[in-house]
């Protein structure tokens, strides 16, 4: 095993869940700890010091949630959350608490490894503010610096809101942001219920950048719950 | 009710009648033969026979005989009489007298019960319409008090059955004696075999009623004891149908959940345990195959858990609704996502509006009604033809249509296709689907006051509409 492998602490109450993360994980190249209840989980988290953590929502001991809330005054290590479908306002409220992304139970490999290593990618170490001021994949360039968006060398005119709420899903490409977050940091604190604000502003992103809904290349819904934007190579969208 | 005169007061009439009668006779003699003063007279027989009883109509038809006889025939005030002629026509007077009055009263007596049968027909009629026109116990009884009340003219009460049987039948001895000296006159409510009450009349008033009042009384105790009797055997029914009904819906659920979940399972652990004993021997792409068998019969079996946990939701009526702006073209690509990953094979054609159109609505539940449809069309359509999902915008309505071209739906079946566990047993269709999805659909989607209806198609297919209702436009600050 690479001792600079990654580590990855999974916290979950279920054996074989835990056991085929494990193995995938391991296949994946990552080093795996394990625990079984909140206690432990937190022990080893402070203890080990993992590179990212996967948090199921339901364990026996203590609610995923203040586990969650725990963790974050120590710790600013990527959280993904495990949670079971039609909760979306457990979702909703496990990022807003501070977990950086979240995967519906039951779930298959491949999304989760590409959940994680999107995760890596923004580690704390480098930061969202490190993101590359400039996002080009052939077809699509934003410059965050110049506050300029083309689409295939052609500029593209964006309102305020706009280009703020691209900007935004840019610099946590490949990781779910909250429609909370986006109506927070866009509009303002006041307006965090006016979902109908962003609803308009992704169809005129979608419309302004040629983004097909239905095989999104850049911009895709989390439904219920966020927006995530795609780092693409420009090329095919990724299939799903 | 009309009532006889005293008896007493008859006789009185009576010759008050005679007396006027011989007063006007005076007066006319000078005008009148004998023949026709006795015609007066028998006028005055007509009247008393009329409004009195035969004895009485007797006695004036005597008594104006006498007087005929004394004051008018020749010679006059003596019972005697001269001429052959006179006798006769005396004697045919007194005949006719008596057999006009023998008449007048039965023709009268007729009126009089004619008008009491009336009387207790219409009654009768009345309290059948009433009790008609109630379902309940609680509610017979209120009618029927109401109405006995009315016609026994006293504060009687009818009485729930009483549970202890012995005690009915006592009272049905009491009531048998035909007395009513008790503290109270007791009818019990008795009809097939079962008794429904009693009704208690208080026992002056039941001493103020003549016989016929107290017949009238006994026919409606019997009408109410009737009409209780058809509730109590319509509730039996209605309860035997709805636990008909309940059954039916177990024996499906159980049937349900015994295949849905059984044979996914079946398949997982068939591939799992062949993977498990052969591995080696296997080569790679039967592995692989086995592998993504496991995989989607797993993904098949939360889908199916899904629709049962849906079910229950919307069952309980514990369905809450967490509205929220959202745009069609999301939930409609968000149930489109999930039905490729289940049917990857399948050529999906979307034609979404040219503008956002947003509704307000619970995005998950719409999102899986539309998920439900989709699939059920994908199950029907036969392979290499496509499922075309279009959204159109009609007036205040959004209007979704999910168009396959399956076998479509015979127009009978069309409106049950929406009810729970109904499945068309269509050849080698049959089986595909677990007869919930578009009951969940119709459940969700009507939880939002929208509708969803099955369509033929104009060649082959159906389609099948959701409408649901469009919010006023919110204002923006984009």
């Amino acid at each position: 095993m690479n001792p600079s492998a990654p580590r990855v602490l999974v916290i979950d109450d279920e054996m074989q869940i835990r056991r085929f993360l494990d193995i995938g994980l391991r296949a994946e190249g990552f080093q795996v700890l394990q625990a079984a209840n909140a206690a432990e989980g937190l022990a080893l988290a402070a203890t080990q010091s993992p590179d990212l953590v996967i948090l199921d929502l339901g364990l026996p001991d203590r609610e995923g949630h203040e586990v969650l809330a725990e963790l974050r005054q120590w710790s600013a290590v990527p959280v993904l959350m495990l949670s079971v479908r039609n909760t979306e306002s457990e979702k909703v409220r496990a990022l807003d608490n501070g977990a950086n992304d979240y995967v519906t139970k039951p779930f298959g490999m491949q999304e989760l490894m590409a959940r994680l290593r999107a995760l890596l990618r923004h580690r704390p170490a480098s930061g969202p503010a490190d993101v590359p001021p400039l996002y080009d994949d052939g077809r699509l360039a934003i410059d965050l610096v110049r506050r300029e968006v083309s689409l295939d060398g052609n500029e593209v005119a964006l309102t305020r809101k706009e280009y703020a709420v691209l900007a935004l899903l840019l610099r946590h490409a490949g990781l779910v942001v909250s429609q909370q977050q986006l109506l927070r940091e866009v509009w303002g604190a006041t307006h965090v219920q006016d979902t109908h604000y962003l609803r308009i502003v992704l169809g005129r992103l979608r419309q302004k950048l040629g983004d097909d809904p239905g095989t999104p290349r850049w911009l895709k819904t989390e439904p219920g719950v966020g927006y995530r934007f795609l780092e693409g190579s420009g090329g095919e969208p990724p299939s799903g | 009710m009309p009532r006889h005169l005293r008896p007493s007061n008859d006789y009185v009439f009576a010759t008050a009648v005679t007396l006027v009668a011989f007063a006007i006779t005076f007066a006319a003699d000078r005008y009148l033969s004998v023949g026709n003063l006795s015609l007066i007279l028998l006028t005055a027989v007509l009247a008393v026979a009329v409004r009195t009883r035969m004895a009485v109509a007797v006695y004036t038809a005597v008594l104006c005989f006498l007087g005929d006889n004394f004051f008018f025939t020749r010679p006059r005030y003596t019972l005697a009489i001269d001429s052959v002629d006179d006798v006769l026509a005396i004697g045919l007077f007194l005949i006719v007298a008596l057999v006009c009055s023998r008449m007048a009263t039965r023709l009268s007596s007729q009126v009089v019960s004619l008008r009491a049968a009336q009387w207790r027909a219409r009654i009768l009629l009345e309290l059948g319409q009433r009790l008609a026109a109630s379902t309940d116990a609680a509610s017979l009884r209120e009618v029927g008090t109401l109405a006995l009340r009315k016609v026994a003219a006293a504060p009687l009460e009818i009485l729930p059955p009483l549970p202890d049987a012995s005690s009915a039948t006592a009272t049905i001895t009491h009531e048998r004696d035909g007395t009513c000296n008790a503290a109270a006159w007791i009818i019990p409510l008795i009809a097939g075999a079962q008794q429904h009450g009693t009704v208690v009349v208080p026992s002056d008033a039941a001493a103020g009623m003549d016989s016929d009042r107290r017949e009238l009384v006994h026919a409606m105790a019997q009408d109410i004891a009737l009409a209780l009797e058809r509730a109590r055997l319509a509730e039996e029914l209605e309860q035997a149908r709805v636990q008909g009904e309940t059954e039916r819906l177990r024996n499906a659920l159980l049937s349900s959940v015994s295949h849905d979940l059984r044979s996914p399972l079946a398949s997982m652990i068939g591939a799992a345990d062949t993977l498990a004993m052969y591995e080696t021997q296997l080569p790679r792409e039967e592995r692989q195959e086995l592998l993504l068998a496991i995989v989607h019969e797993g993904q098949r079996l939360d889908r199916y858990i899904q629709n049962l946990l849906d079910m229950t939701r919307l069952g309980h009526g514990t369905l809450k609704l967490h509205r929220d702006w959202v745009d069609v073209t999301e939930v409609m690509v968000a149930a489109t996502d999930r039905l490729r990953r289940f049917f990857p094979e399948l050529a999906l054609l979307m034609s979404l509006p040219q503008d956002t159109v947003l509704l307000y609505v619970h995005p998950a539940l719409i999102e899986q009604a539309l998920f439900n449809v989709l699939e059920n069309a994908a199950h029907f359509s036969p392979p290499g033809e496509p499922v075309r999902v279009q959204a159109t915008v009609i007036d205040d309505q959004l209007q979704i249509d999910v168009i396959d071209r399956g076998p479509g739906i015979p127009p009978e079946e069309r409106a049950r296709i929406f009810d729970m566990f109904y499945s068309v047993s269509r050849g080698d269709c049959a089986n595909k689907g677990t007869g919930l999805g578009l009951s969940i659909c119709r459940g969700m989607i009507g939880a939002h006051g929208g509708s969803v209806e099955a369509l033929p198609n104009d060649d082959v297919g159906t389609t099948i509409r959701l409408t649901l209702p469009l919010p006023l436009a919110p204002e923006t600050n984009t």
